[in-house]
């Protein structure tokens, strides 16, 4: 197997903290519409209760958005967090590598 | 739409204005209409009795149509709420619209660099992530739309049922000195009669519009909750999991190889 060279290693590991940088901005954005999504409710008591039936789909629909939209903050922030340490360990590991051949050499 | 939120709003503050203008021309009516028909009936006390009999009821029912009006007026602030919401969507597509651009596979071309299990894994689990995000925004825009139909079967509603039900207490108002006065009280019933059908028939027509509308907003809404939140996009109605086991090893000496390598062509 060719061995990848140190400016290959660094490209890769810039793009892979780019690709955590994304997920990290993406989960922020869905953070932000599960908060607007739960400010969208609609609770106004009527006199008449000719809405009752359109409101309560209405705010099912905003709580299942706030809901989801919060459950893909969660996920996208675990990816960007996962490709972040994977990014550090590697580096770590490749650097501690690198180091001990020149120290054998 | 016909109408913006603010001449809308407008609107409905001259309707408030007008059903308290009636109210209190009301008293001032019923008061007048007595003084007549103590005057024109002094020696009559049956036909006195009749005439009080007639003012009360009509006076009743005046305050009755004033009251459906005062109601209708507080709940018509719904319709502000639906064009409220809908702009909040609006707003909630756009961050759904940013979280799918910063996912677009050109910004994040780090798969094509990388080999091994773990890089395969992190390109094959994640694009669901995307389609997910792309979903929300979908169900933001149809959430949109239904509120735009209800706030439109809103104006249609309110506008269209209050304008003559203030028309018809103002009606009233006018016919009660002439409905009292012995000499005026056929026609001024007759006026009345037909005030009434006018306004009946006012009604059916927009609570018929205003139905048909309310009922695609309804059925609209009720697709977006069934379909929107479909196991294609949510399995186990719940967000992708994101399976980050599949590819979290970036670690090259912990005694097995990392599933994570730069790709060397």
């Amino acid at each position: 197997m060719t061995q990848p060279s140190p400016q290959q290693v660094a490209l890769a590991l810039d793009l892979l903290r780019e690709d955590a940088d994304a997920w990290a901005e993406a989960a922020a954005r869905l953070a932000g519409a599960s908060t607007r999504a739960s400010s969208l409710r609609i609770d106004r008591r009527l006199i008449l209760p000719i809405w009752d039936e359109f409101l309560t789909v209405y705010n099912q629909v905003v709580d299942l958005v706030a809901a989801r939209t919060a459950e893909g903050d969660e996920a996208m922030t675990a990816i960007g967090g996962t490709l972040r340490t994977v990014a550090d360990e590697f580096e770590h590991d490749e650097r501690e590598i690198r180091h001990n051949i020149q120290r054998l050499r | 739409m016909a109408y913006s939120i603010h001449e809308f709003d407008m609107l409905i503050i001259k309707l408030d204005d007008a059903n308290h203008r009636q109210r209190s021309q009301t008293q001032r009516a019923v008061a007048l209409a007595r003084t007549a028909l103590d005057q024109t009936f002094a020696l009559v006390p049956i036909a006195r009795a009749e005439g009080d009999s007639i003012l009360t009821h009509l006076t009743r029912m005046s305050q009755q149509v004033s009251s459906l009006v005062g109601s209708l007026i507080l709940d018509s602030r719904i319709v502000l709420d639906f064009w409220h919401a809908a702009e909040g969507w609006t707003a909630l597509r756009a961050e759904a619209s940013a979280a799918a651009g910063k996912l677009e596979p050109a910004n994040r071309p780090a798969g094509a660099f990388w080999e091994g299990l773990a890089a395969n894994a992190y390109r094959w689990v994640t694009p669901n992530q995307r389609s997910a995000v792309l979903r929300i925004d979908t169900v933001a825009h149809q959430v949109q739309v239904s509120l735009t139909w209800a706030a439109e079967a809103g104006v249609v509603f309110y506008l269209g049922a209050l304008a003559p039900l203030v028309k018809l207490t103002a009606v009233v108002v006018a016919a009660l000195p002439a409905l009292v006065s012995g000499v005026g009280t056929l026609p001024a019933a007759l006026a009345l009669v037909v005030a009434f059908a006018d306004v009946l028939s006012q009604l059916l027509a927009v609570i018929t519009m205003a139905a048909i509308v309310y009922a695609w907003a309804k059925v609209h809404l009720n697709n977006v909750r069934s379909e929107g939140f479909d196991t294609s996009s949510f399995p186990n109605g719940r967000w992708p999991e994101p399976r980050t086991e599949l590819y979290d090893d970036g670690t090259v000496s912990d005694g097995d190889p990392s599933d994570w390598r730069p790709a060397t062509n």
